[in-house]
Parts: C-alpha cells; structure tokens; sequence
C-alpha cells in the first residue's frame, strides 16, 4: 500500500506538486476565512481535521468527488459560522473565502487535464487565471452592493437582492458566452 | 452524455454544479447571502461550461511528416484535431523502442487556437518501428467535458541504418565491365596513360605518338587503361547478434553495410546486397539512388536468425565481395573460403564488438574459449590470402583494397 502511494507521489511532476498543494491551501483557506466573520472564532479541530482530510483527498484524486465534498464542507462550515450575522459575513473575508474556493477547485481542475506527470502548458494557465479572476468579480460586487445598501436591508429583502443580482451576473454570463460563440 | 467513446463531464463541472447550487440553495433557504458570495463563481463557471458542451464527435489521428528516418534522426510526432467546442488538447506519445523523446516523458498540450506542439522522436537503430503510438485527451470550453483520452495507433516507420562516417580512396580491384569510374587492369579505349607501343592494326590515330615514331621511323602509338565500374557484394552475416542491442555485431555490420554501400554507390560501383541468416534477403547488383534507396530498405529489415543448408555468398567472377561477419560460425568462415578459392578477391570486416557482456562467469569462460578458436580461424583465412579488417570507419578498406589491388588474379582452386 505505501509502495503504491509512493509510486503515485512519483510520477507527480513539480507544476502537479505545486497544483496538488494550492488545492489544499486553497479548501483550507476558504474555510479558515470563516473566521472573519465577527464573532466567529476558529474553526473547531473536527472540521479542520475533516476539512483536511477532503482537501487532501481531492488534491491526490483531483478528479474525484472529494473535491465536491471538501467544496460543501467550507460551505457548511461558512453557514454555521454566519448564523446570526446575514449582512456583518459580507465582508473582505467573504471574498477571500470565494477567492480560496476558486483556486482550489481551478487547481484541481488543471490537475486533472492530463496524466499525472502532465504540466499544464503556459498558454492554459494564462486562460484559466483569467478566467479565475473573472468569475470573482460578481461576488466582490455582491458584497460591495449588500454592504453599500446594509441600511436599507431588512428582513427578507436582502434574499431578493441578492437573487436579482445572481440572474444578472448569470444573465452577464451567458450574454458574453452566447456572442463569443457567434463570433467564433 | 455518458458514452465511453464520447464527450463526458469532468469532475470540475460536477463540483461546480453540486457546491454552486448548494450555495444558491442554501442561501435562500437559510437566509445566509454569504453562500451566494462563495457559490457564484463556481456556478458561473459551471453555466459558461455548459454553454460551450461540444456538439460532435471529435477525430484525432497522427501526423508525421515522415515515413522513413534515418538513425537518430528526428522526427516531429503530432495529432491533428477536428471537431467542435475542443478548446484544448493532451497529446501523450509511447517511446518506441530505442527511441528519444523530447519531452521525455511523451506528453505535450496546448490550446487548439494556439497549436499543439508536437512531440520530437529520435530512433537510435536501425529497423521497423511504430512510431505515435500513444493516446490523446480533449478538453472542451470551460473545462466542463472531456473526451477520451483515447489510443492512438502510430504510423510505421522504416528506420534506415545512419550513414556511418566512411570512405575509400582506394579503387576497388581488378573491376569488370565497360562503364565506370574506376582505373582497368585492361588496357584499351581511356583516358589514363598506360604505356607506348607499337602501332597495330585497329589503333586510332589520335594514338600515334608522333615524338617516338619519329625518332624510332616506326609507328608507335600510347595505350590507355580503360575505366570501369566495379561489381561489389556485401555479403552481411546475420547468423547471430552477439552484443547489446544497438552496438551488436548486427548493427555493426548493417551499419558498415550501409556505409559501403553509399560509397560505392556514389563512385557509380554496382553493389549488390546478400544477407545470410534471418530473412536471408539478396539484392541483385545495381548502381544509382534508387538502388542505394532499394539497399538501405533491405539492410534496415534484417533480422538475426539462422538458416538451414550450405551458405553461398553467390558471387560472380569478377566481383569484389566484402563479407561483413563476426567470425563466430565456422560454416560461414568456410564459406568465406570457398568464395576466395573460386579466384573471387574477397575481403572481411570483422565486425565482432570489442565489449561483450556475459551473465556469469562460466559463460565468460567460454567465451574466452570461443574467441581463441575464432583467433585461429582469422588466422587461416588470413594464411589464404583473405584480409580481414576491423571497422573502425573511415579508411577502413582503403589499405586493404590497395593491396588487393597489386596482387595478382586468384588462381582458381580446383
């Protein structure tokens, strides 16, 4: 079994030890991000240990369901820790929870486009940090707009605020994805 | 969606929907916008993956420039990709058999719109290969389906032995025939002066040499030797490989084959090819690039094997025969002989390699045994008036067919 493991290890070339461990720091991040969240404190070790154990799972075997399990467990973690504050979580670490999201699950997909002794071309990286950066801008603009109109929110009306501008962002979306497509 | 043949949704779309929609989810159900903030890129890129899912079927096969290599030589191994939605492409190459790759490894990717660069395969002996066997894996837009990855089958490849570094300024002896570069031992229609006579009947005026007929008051004319092509036959021992693959004995002789042959070749020689063992394939004598074209082929499919019956070299009178051999098997060293004893001018490259390698010491022992009894054999051909030259490349013959030349024509033994 550790003969297996170590062969598996070795056949990693350094683009795919360097993709493997920004999937780890990547789950890990977002989800030690929670603790900016005001009155949340760390995470308690189970989730670190479980969270972990996921990240590790889905940087070993990048294209497995690991790394869907280790996605829900930040998410779950984020839901708990922001019980009791909607508006205060939609701060600076809401986006770096989201940055550390995107960069894992970009590093794992960039993993998983070839063998294990694959290094991903110069050309594919540039495309995919591009395109990383792109799908943050609407989830910094969410938090920008919910905390620029915090006064105004109440009760449930942030829920719709927040809806229409998910339909805008995937409206935006499939706009440019519909005119890139006609043009070639 | 789910053919293994076709296109199927990486893992990067599953995760992107299954976190992207629970964030929206849960959002909503629990009040908590924060999941939108952490769902939203994940779901956008899920969405824009699942705008550009591919449509048909792609194909991808091999391309090489190439056919036919020479050793070492290096070739550009690609695959061509057609098809919608294909955005980039893994292209992993299997190394053939004494084959350099670069990469090493085989694999290389890129971007269709940017060009997927190819990989670079050097074969290092000589021989059939397959070349691009391998496998190649596709990515749609967005990283959202994949395709294969799929078996490539490679194309095949005549690899051709190198043209080893080699020449003769000797000329080959005692040459027949009417046409030809080389200098006759007969005396007739040239350009080279052989000597004065005097005038016969037949002789061409332009032969009368004046300055003698004036000061002898007879006629006296000069005399040329005429130029002639050369038959040579190589005759390449393939009875057995002794060595490593790659510096045996067989590649040296294909190798030294080659070599002479390309040289002869060029001095407008006829050469004539005949492997004994293996497929024991024979060229009939020929001159020209297409010959040469046609020996190399058949020096490049030789394999070792032995053969069943007495061995003949099938030499003409009048032909030079190069016997390219180890000197390990007594019937061919025999042979050697006889072909000598028929007043055929024969020469051997001895082509044994200076390291062999033996898996223990009983064999090594025998071995030492093995290459005293070839000693001997060398020896008595030798003895025979038989020369046998170690190849070491350039000038190889160039002694030996000078010495050759000065001898005088074999007696045939009967």
């Amino acid at each position: 079994m550790i003969t297996r493991i170590a062969m598996l290890f070795r056949g990693w070339s350094r683009a795919q030890w360097m993709l493997r461990a920004a999937v780890v720091a990547g789950y890990l991040g977002a989800l030690l991000a929670a603790a900016g969240i005001p009155g949340a404190g760390q995470p308690a070790t189970p989730w670190l240990v479980v969270g972990l154990l996921a990240a590790l799972g889905a940087a070993v075997v990048p294209d497995s369901s690991a790394g869907s399990l280790a996605g829900v467990l930040v998410l779950a973690h984020w839901a708990i820790a922001a019980v009791g504050h909607p508006v205060t979580a939609l701060g600076p670490s809401a986006v770096m929870g989201a940055f550390g999201l995107v960069i894992a699950h970009l590093a794992a997909m960039l993993a998983a486009y070839g063998p294990p002794g694959f290094s991903p071309d110069r050309g594919l990286v540039i495309l995919w940090l591009r395109r990383g950066a792109l799908v943050l801008v609407p989830s910094v603009l969410v938090v920008l707009v919910v905390r620029a109109a915090a006064a105004e929110l109440d009760g449930r009306h942030w829920v719709w605020g927040v809806a229409a501008l998910v339909v805008i962002s995937l409206a935006a979306a499939v706009t440019l994805a519909l005119r890139s497509m006609r043009t070639g | 969606m789910n053919d293994p043949a076709g296109w199927r949704p990486t893992a990067a779309l599953t995760r992107a929907v299954i976190v992207g929609l629970l964030a929206l989810g849960g959002a909503v159900v629990l009040q908590i916008p924060v999941l939108v903030v952490l769902g939203l890129p994940l779901m956008l890129l899920a969405a824009a993956g699942l705008l550009h899912r591919p449509r048909s079927e792609p194909s991808a096969v091999v391309r090489m420039a190439r056919d036919t290599l020479r050793e070492g030589a290096t070739t550009p191994v690609g695959v061509e990709v057609t098809g919608h939605g294909v955005e980039h492409v893994v292209h992993a190459v299997t190394r053939p058999a004494y084959a350099v790759m670069k990469p090493p490894s085989g694999v290389v990717s890129g971007l269709v719109a940017d060009e997927v660069p190819p990989v670079s395969a050097a074969v290092k002996r000589w021989g059939p290969v397959t070349v691009g066997d391998g496998a190649v894996g596709l990515t749609s837009a967005w990283g959202a389906f994949r395709w294969g990855p799929k078996g490539l089958h490679g194309n095949p490849v005549l690899v051709l032995p190198a043209p080893a570094t080699y020449d003769v300024n000797a000329s080959v002896p005692r040459p027949v025939g009417l046409v030809g570069a080389h200098r006759s031992t007969r005396v007739g229609d040239g350009t080279e002066y052989a000597g004065t006579r005097p005038f016969q009947v037949g002789d061409r005026l332009r032969r009368v040499n004046w300055r003698v007929s004036l000061r002898t008051r007879e006629m006296y004319a000069d005399t040329t030797h005429t130029e002639d092509d050369a038959g040579v036959l190589l005759v390449v021992d393939a009875l057995a490989e002794f060595g490593t693959p790659g510096t045996s004995s067989l590649d040296l002789a294909v190798r030294a084959a080659a070599a002479l042959a390309e040289q002869h070749v060029h001095d407008g020689d006829r050469v004539g090819l005949r492997v004994i063992g293996g497929r024991g394939q024979v060229l009939a004598p020929g001159a020209g690039r297409r010959h040469l074209r046609r020996l190399l082929t058949v020096l490049a499919g030789t394999v070792a094997g032995r053969v069943d019956g007495p061995l003949r070299a099938g030499a003409r009178s009048g032909d030079v025969v190069v016997w390219l051999t180890p000197l390990l098997s007594m019937p061919l060293a025999a042979a050697v002989a006889a072909t000598a004893d028929r007043g055929v001018t024969v020469l051997v490259i001895d082509t044994l390699p200076a390291n062999v390698e033996h898996e223990d010491e009983l064999t090594a022992i025998a071995w030492r045994l093995r290459l005293l009894e070839r000693d001997a054999v060398t020896r008595a051909l030798a003895a025979s008036g038989v020369p046998v030259v170690r190849w070491r490349g350039p000038g190889t013959l160039d002694e030996v067919l000078r010495r050759l030349a000065r001898q005088p024509p074999r007696v045939r033994a009967r």
